[in-house]
């Protein structure tokens, strides 16, 4: 019982450090500077909402969120669409180069981002692609693909036969099969997929920073770095603001979806 | 009759029907990933200031260059240090809270939930949380310091030329322990109660449990997560563009950072490009190197718990 108690007393200095930052954050958003430069380990005095709406209005939050929402919404979509599409492909048809493919997908999941970000770009300028949308969110469909086809074929394949078998024998078309039957049986991976997808884009700081030369094209993350930056002109209250707007949504989720996140997560480690 | 290998394949139909469902996920692959890697290798092969077409071509003259270029070796170095100091702290402190978890901690639900935090918010905002932190006059950490009566403690922490590096990793470490955390804990869960049983009955003690059996039953986890650390190490740039630019002095400079400089800033392409197919190359040699010594030291003792 003494044992017990003292792990846990260990485990909850750890839990401390995890947890403490975060609520010094929610903590300080709520301030006006000079409490917060006078005292930080306080209670706000009184909540200053203004600062959410100083970082939502002033330093363009509304617009940033918009384009991630945009943006995390179609590479999810998308995303999904052609790996499930590919997945099935890949599982149940034995098709010339298949092999190769899936061979070239496992190698890819090691290349380090730094190697493409540069050509990437160059070849959405060559397109006419930056700060456009559609610019943004090709390479993220492409981001979910190689660990997304590989993950959906696994699960296809993990169906049993005499499943596709049957349905045929009912007079069921491959496609009705396909989209009735088997893939509703591989919701849990497309729930791992989702939330790495989710997590990747919502959270990625590198290539909306390379992809776009105009401030409007910005993801919030981009967006609260440069507040954070330009801390003196706007305060430190909206910094503390904005990072708040950027996680809570993903904070929420997981505590919501806390299995299936921590799972999607460690399917996905290799991933980046 | 030998069948043709197509008509063993389900024919022309079943093909095309295949390459169509595959096709949007083959097409973005290959402009977004293959296509770019081509690119990245013949860009390293000139001399390329991002205006214009491709016209100077210099063969091997940036790897050479890259070869003698100390700051390319400071970033390598500073790297290999990041992930060598994240991934033995990391995982030994990761290891031992795993292990309490394992033994049984009140609340450890609620435990599992916090301590993934870290891992869970942008690294981008975890970047701006500790900058805010290590700010010298209004940040935290000296604050604490300063109420705790250990002015000596304070430190420039971010910009001081011995504390820089260090600071750095040390929230690298904040960031990757909940995940080597959770993984740690997965495979204990997964070990035989019968196995743990058996030894406490035999009159071990908990810590000849750990290093007897719980540790080499980890072991193949814990080479997972080395090589997850190799591939996430050389990908952290946000946390030291965000924090530090590389700086003071090129000091937290690691790889991904000194090709976003030396490409988008100074604008030589072509060098960043050859600097960064290096990194790749290290990156995948160091992985083959760890999977290889892997399979060599596992391969007598293959079968011995299963």
């Amino acid at each position: 019982m003494i044992k017990r108690l003292s792990l846990t007393a260990f485990v909850f200095l750890f839990a401390v450090t995890s947890l403490y930052p975060l609520l010094w954050v929610v903590l300080q958003s709520l301030k006006r500077d000079a409490e917060f430069f006078a005292s930080q380990f306080s209670l706000p005095r009184e909540w200053v909402w203004r600062n959410y709406a100083d970082a939502w209005d002033k330093a363009n939050f509304a617009l940033y969120y918009k384009n991630t929402l945009i943006i995390t919404a179609s590479s999810l979509i998308f995303g999904l669409a052609v790996c499930i599409l590919a997945g099935y492909a890949f599982a149940k048809i034995d098709f010339v180069g298949r092999k190769t493919w899936q061979a070239m997908f496992v190698i890819v999941l090691f290349v380090p981002s730094p190697v493409l970000l540069m050509p990437v770009f160059f070849i959405n300028r060559d397109m006419g692609l930056i700060n456009t949308y559609i610019g943004m969110i090709g390479p993220y469909i492409c981001g979910a693909v190689p660990l997304g086809v590989l993950l959906m074929s696994a699960a296809f394949r993990s169906l049993p036969n005499e499943l596709s078998e049957s349905a045929r024998m009912d007079g069921c078309g491959e496609w009705r099969t396909f989209i009735r039957i088997l893939f509703p049986l591989t919701l849990p991976t497309v729930a791992t997929l989702c939330i790495l997808q989710f997590i990747s884009v919502w959270t990625d700081y590198m290539w909306p920073l390379i992809a776009n030369t105009d401030p409007k094209m910005y993801t919030i993350t981009v967006g609260m770095t440069q507040l954070a930056a330009k801390k003196f002109t706007f305060g430190y209250g909206p910094v503390f603001a904005g990072m708040v707007i950027t996680t809570f949504v993903v904070i929420l989720l997981y505590i919501v979806l806390q299995k299936y996140f921590v799972r999607a997560l460690t399917d996905g480690a290799v991933k980046g | 009759m030998r069948q043709s290998p197509l008509s063993r394949k389900g024919g022309w139909k079943r093909q095309a029907i295949a390459y169509c469902m595959a096709f949007p996920a083959l097409f973005f692959f290959v402009l977004y990933l293959i296509y770019p890697l081509i690119i990245a290798f013949r860009m390293s092969l000139y001399d390329y200031s991002g205006i214009g077409p491709l016209k100077d071509f210099v063969g091997w003259a940036n790897y050479k260059e890259a070869m003698r270029d100390s700051s390319f070796f400071d970033a390598l170095s500073n790297n290999f240090t990041l992930m060598g100091v994240e991934f033995a702290v990391s995982t030994l402190l990761a290891f031992i809270l795993a292990y309490m978890l394992f033994k049984g901690v009140f609340g450890w639900r609620a435990f599992n939930v916090i301590l993934f935090l870290p891992y869970i918010i942008p690294l981008s905002v975890s970047a701006v949380i500790w900058s805010l932190i290590y700010e010298p006059t209004i940040g935290l950490l000296n604050q604490l310091l300063g109420d705790l009566g250990l002015k000596g403690l304070q430190h420039t922490w971010l910009g001081g030329t011995s504390t820089a590096l260090g600071s750095v990793i040390a929230v690298w470490i904040w960031r990757t322990l909940p995940f080597n955390l959770i993984i740690l804990f997965g495979a204990m869960i997964k070990i035989p109660g019968e196995l743990l049983e058996a030894a406490r009955i035999d009159g071990a003690s908990g810590f000849r449990i750990v290093r007897h059996i719980i540790f080499p039953l980890t072991i193949p986890t814990i080479v997972l997560l080395a090589v997850i650390s190799i591939a996430n190490d050389f990908r952290a740039f946000d946390i030291v563009w965000i924090m530090t630019q590389g700086g003071p002095a090129g000091l937290t400079q690691i790889a991904s950072s000194f090709v976003y400089k030396v490409g988008f800033q100074e604008n030589h392409y072509g060098y960043a490009n050859a600097v960064a197919f290096l990194v790749f190359v290290v990156v995948t040699a160091f992985v083959a190197l760890i999977a290889l010594l892997q399979r060599r030291s596992f391969s007598g003792e293959k079968g011995g718990f299963r």
